[in-house]
């Protein structure tokens, strides 16, 4: 072996080419090919090949970013993602790829994770600009704190439907995340919980965040160069938007859709203090589907119904 | 336009380097194609043979790198043209036969035909059993059982019981 390196260093092109092994591709290249598959083909496939594409799978520059959202979306919401054993399972892909990011994770889209990989997310990842963690039940106050100070460098935060999450998190992530731009604080349709009900526990529909005001207090005073702002089905009322508007003036987009306690009026008021806004969504952009409205608008879904089977065609 | 006339007639004369495959087969090469390869380009300035021997690219493999190199090295052919050159090269192509492509162009380093052979590749692989993987690219499973249930149990996807294909 020895001699074998001894002649390499005279540069002889033969040996400069010594045997390939498909195997032992350069890291460069194993990467390369890596990068390229989807973050399941490469966990379910690539990782478990062999011992060298294990290693390949776990470098920092394949796991700067975990985003799952397109897992979430292409299933339809199922009961089991409520399950503790499913947040066991998120929570462990969590954590591995915190550790392998070796402090590069800027970027994480994730759902059903819970206190535990977060902890780590907030030791570990100091670089980290994007958290989206919707449907957490587990994830609270103590936690988003401890996110706060490990990741001061956070864009965007989406907190929708964790409703152990509370304006005092809102409040902390705010004053020391000073890039924040967009915040995601949407709660589930408690007007008419049909879509969820035999999905999401009946308790935690019925746990749903009440202090609307509150929390838009907390955003108003914390986060003041907001951008992008996202409250469907908040309680907020007049006074909590007044807040908002005097708070973010830098606001191009505003999604109240569902917020059934604000009145037309009461956004025209507070838009007029908004002058960089680009679009409000407004509450009654949102039409209920009660079985009262099923029925009225039978119709339409056939209609609608007949029109989608006519696109699928051409 | 760039013109082959621009550093002088005598430089500009198209140079040529002679590649031979390890089978034996000789093929003449336009330098500007070979230092396409970062390994080509670093024997030719630190050699002056015009004969470069590579032990373990087969005439096959090589003849292709050698038309992906000549086709980019071409100034006269638009970017457009080399990218649906590119697209043709790689579809259509055995599986074995860009086995054999990955490793010749890592050996070479030719980075932007690395590039296009890996997305066809991670193409391959998508939605494919570890068996799959294994049987296809000739992997040895260098994993006890129990280390393999470990790495399962540790690394698990979160959706694990989705069906994956085995052929």
């Amino acid at each position: 072996m020895d001699d074998e390196k001894e002649k390499g260093n005279e540069a002889t092109e033969s040996d400069l080419f010594a045997a390939a092994d498909w195997a032992e591709l350069t890291h460069e290249c194993l990467i390369n090919i890596l990068s390229r598959l989807s973050l399941e083909d490469r966990w379910r496939g690539a990782l478990r090949v062999c011992k060298a594409w294990h290693q390949a799978c776990k470098d920092p520059c394949l796991n700067s970013v975990l985003d799952l959202e397109y897992y979430f979306d292409s299933a339809s919401e199922l009961p089991r993602f409520w399950t503790t054993e499913f947040e066991r399972r998120i929570d462990n892909m969590l954590g591995s790829v915190v550790v392998w990011s070796a402090g590069y994770l800027t970027e994480i889209r994730v759902r059903h994770c819970s206190d535990r990989s977060l902890s780590l997310v907030a030791k570990r990842c100091p670089n980290l600009q994007v958290l989206c963690i919707k449907s957490c039940p587990h994830v609270t106050d103590e936690i988003m704190a401890e996110i706060a100070s490990g990741c001061p460098k956070i864009k965007e935060l989406d907190v929708s439907y964790c409703y152990e999450v509370s304006h005092k998190s809102l409040a902390i992530i705010g004053s020391h995340c000073p890039n924040l731009n967009v915040l995601k604080r949407n709660l589930m349709n408690w007007l008419d919980p049909s879509q969820h009900t035999g999905i999401v526990p009946d308790e935690y529909l019925n746990a749903c965040p009440q202090d609307g005001d509150s929390e838009a207090a907390a955003i108003s005073k914390f986060m003041p160069h907001l951008l992008h702002l996202e409250l469907r089905f908040s309680k907020l009322t007049a006074k909590g938007l007044t807040l908002i508007s005097e708070g973010c003036q830098d606001l191009e987009y505003v999604d109240l859709s569902g917020c059934a306690n604000v009145t037309s009026r009461d956004i025209a008021n507070a838009s007029s203090n908004l002058k960089n806004l680009k679009s409000i969504k407004k509450p009654n952009f949102y039409i209920p589907r009660s079985v009262y409205h099923t029925e009225r608008y039978g119709h339409w879904r056939l209609y609608d119904e007949r029109f989608q089977t006519d696109v699928f065609r051409i | 336009m760039v013109t082959t006339d621009e550093k002088g007639p005598l430089t500009a004369k198209k140079k040529s380097v002679i590649i031979r495959s390890c089978d034996g087969d000789e093929f003449l090469v336009s330098e500007s194609a070979a230092v396409l390869s970062t390994s080509l380009k670093k024997i030719l300035e630190e050699k002056e043979d015009r004969l470069i021997h590579l032990s373990d690219i087969d005439n096959k493999t090589l003849a292709m790198v050698i038309a992906y190199l000549s086709t980019h090295a071409d100034d006269g052919l638009s970017d457009d043209l080399k990218r649906s050159f590119d697209q043709e090269f790689v579809s259509g192509k055995e599986f074995d036969v860009l086995k054999y492509l990955v490793l010749a162009t890592d050996t070479l380093q030719v980075t932007c035909l690395c590039y296009t052979v890996a997305k066809k590749m991670a193409d391959i692989m998508k939605n494919k059993l570890v068996e799959w993987v294994r049987r296809e690219f000739d992997i040895q499973n260098d994993y006890t059982p129990e280390a393999e249930a470990e790495i399962r149990r540790l690394d698990a996807w979160a959706w694990d019981d989705r069906q994956l294909e085995d052929d």
